[in-house]
């Protein structure tokens, strides 16, 4: 659309958005390092294109041959760092979306005697001592032993690494994960079923997570 | 030959019934509907509801919990039903309006592991004990005017963490009586992951109300495990002269150490101490253990009791239908096994008496749930009302108050 506005061929409402992209604040980029690349870009590139626009009010409406190659020509540098700015954006999503799903990827141990509180975008996690939980939501599975306390932020379902049980997650649940110690089997428990328990036994899990 | 009635006849019968406010089906609910009685349900999908029934056990509205971790471990008071959040600690007083309960106000807790309740003086202000569970266990007391749902008090109670390797606290009773707050206490251990028992000791402490410094302590070894989370389930009573009795729970389902005698005990009136001359040994009468103590009047009580030849392990000690009602004497110290459908379910709140009768929430073998009625008078039981067989288990019966 630049380079039609360029070549005098938008119509009038094409004209009319060009120059308010110039002049508004479209680029949304994140300003919290200061006076940002951002606002010198944007600086730049006003001060390109407007330099055109007044040679343009100056000129016929029609632009002539000879002008157009040269302005063309001008804005290729501003074409070429909006088109950076928007690769860079680009990939800075991506990369915020490949953290999000790394954060959905979880290997801890905790060998300490302290719980372990960890906070995911997926889920929250706690880890009493001598506890481990191994979860790849994109593999889909989950492998824990000791004793740990789940919160998932979404509804998904995760196999049980050891037999492939699967187990149903919802939003807003609270679980608490145990590995028994004959079988190994997992052992787990809402926060609705655990309040059905033996009283003793439900202390002994709070206890774990300091509840 | 029968004649049908002219049609202007049935017309007349139509808006004749509609004038009297004849309610044509037992589950609607007439303009007059008045709560009176209350069930608090597990459902076969596992979540809860309440069902409201009029003083006629004829009318019905069904209520959905506010929130899908409302549970069981509600008091009730004054048409208002007081709640804590398991995750947040946010103790929520709600109101019946219409079909729903809707949240009037609240006030933070520490968690929601409420252990004990108890109306001063049968006031508007609650007593409540909570334990923080972790490296150590923490006693909390708060004082609530609820009235205006305002914290009056919030105080750590000095009470031990642990004894030895017994290192997990259960308050089991909480009572004040003339300036004083007493509660009854345990300790217990898990042995291995799923395995428990607890200490061969209940531990009784009285503190001054206003200073909360202690005033009284006493050990107790003839049971253990005294009371229970009376959120759940009763286990106590204060009689017409004064006097408190309680019953001990060291059953596989509470405290876990079966060689102690589940029994009923008593603090008389105005005294710090319990009375250790005074003790009914149940499990050496009825050859069981037992949970879920409520006086009857007339030095009458109802225990319900499991029976150890019908479960295998905790594991299915909810499942199966082995409990029984007793009315126990409690100064003659006789026991009455109760003409009852076999009930199901660990812990329940399930026994209310009005005027000379007891009622009873019933889940029987036939998969029915039924209300029973107890006359103490002529020693009779009757089943009065069958509700939806889609409810797994009442959870609760009780008078709305």
């Amino acid at each position: 659309m630049l380079e039609r506005y360029e070549l005098g061929q938008c119509t009038d409402q094409e004209q009319a958005m060009v120059r308010q992209w110039l002049e508004g604040d479209v680029w949304d980029l994140d300003d919290t390092d200061g006076p940002s690349a951002s606002s010198k870009i944007k600086t730049a590139l006003w001060t390109d294109i407007s330099s055109q626009l007044d040679d343009g009010e100056k000129s016929s409406s029609l632009p002539s041959s000879s002008s157009v190659r040269p302005i063309y020509q001008r804005l290729k540098p501003v074409l070429a760092i909006a088109a950076s700015i928007i690769a860079l954006l680009g990939i800075g999503f991506y990369s915020i979306k490949t953290f999000e799903r790394q954060t959905c990827l979880l290997s801890v141990d905790n060998t300490s005697a302290d719980l372990k509180r960890l906070t995911a975008s997926c889920f929250d996690i706690s880890l009493s001592e001598n506890s481990s939980a191994d979860i790849n939501l994109n593999s889909k599975h989950i492998n824990v032993s000791g004793n740990v306390r789940f919160a998932p932020k979404s509804n998904f379902v995760l196999y049980d690494k050891r037999d492939n049980t699967p187990l149903d997650f919802k939003q807003g649940e609270v679980y608490y994960m145990s590995s028994d110690p004959d079988t190994s089997k997992l052992i787990v428990f809402t926060e609705r079923e655990l309040r059905y328990l033996s009283p003793i036994i439900q202390k002994h899990i709070r206890k774990q997570f300091y509840s | 030959m029968r004649t049908m009635p002219p049609p202007i006849v049935c017309l007349l019968y139509a808006f004749c019934s509609a004038l009297l406010g004849i309610s044509c089906s037992s589950t609607g609910e007439p303009s007059d509907f008045t709560p009176k009685y209350s069930f608090f349900l597990m459902n076969e999908d596992r979540s809860n509801s309440f069902l409201f029934v009029d003083s006629l056990w004829q009318h019905r509205i069904e209520v959905p919990v506010p929130h899908a971790l409302f549970n069981r471990e509600f008091i009730q008071k004054n048409g208002s039903i007081f709640h804590t959040d398991p995750h947040s600690g946010l103790l929520t007083q709600y109101e019946l309006r219409g079909h729903k309960l809707i949240a009037i106000d609240s006030v933070q807790l520490v968690n929601g592991n409420i252990e004990q309740y108890h109306w001063k003086n049968n006031s508007d202000t609650l007593l409540l004990t909570n334990v923080v569970h972790g490296e150590e266990e923490i006693c909390r007391f708060y004082e609530i005017d609820t009235r205006n749902l305002k914290l009056i008090r919030d105080e750590e109670l000095a009470v031990p963490a642990a004894v030895g390797d017994f290192d997990i606290l259960s308050i089991g009773l909480l009572r004040y009586e003339q300036e004083k707050l007493w509660i009854a206490y345990a300790y217990s251990q898990v042995v291995e992951p799923m395995s428990y028992t607890t200490l061969d000791t209940m531990y009784y402490t009285s503190f001054d109300f206003n200073s909360l410094q202690i005033s009284s302590q006493q050990k107790d070894q003839r049971s253990t495990y005294p009371g229970g989370i009376n959120t759940v389930q009763t286990y106590s009573a204060t009689v017409e002269n004064g006097d408190f009795y309680f019953m001990s729970c060291p059953g596989i389902a509470a405290g876990n150490s079966e060689m102690l005698p589940t029994a009923i005990f008593r603090k008389k009136y105005g005294k710090n101490k319990v009375d250790t001359g005074y003790m009914i040994n149940v499990s050496e009468q009825i050859n069981n253990h037992a949970y879920g103590f409520w006086y009857v009047g007339n030095g009458k009580a109802i225990i319900r009791a499991e029976r150890q030849d019908k479960f295998d392990d905790f594991a299915n000690h909810h499942a199966v239908y082995q409990f029984e009602y007793f009315l126990v004497d409690l100064i003659a110290d006789t026991f009455e096994k109760l003409n009852l459908p076999l009930d199901k379910g660990t812990r329940k709140e399930n026994v209310f008496l009005e005027e000379n009768h007891v009622f009873f929430g019933i889940d029987d073998e036939s998969g029915k749930h039924s209300v029973w009625k107890y006359d103490l008078h002529k020693q009779h039981t009757v089943q009065i009302l069958s509700i939806n067989e889609s409810a797994s288990y009442i959870l609760r019966l009780e008078k709305v108050k």
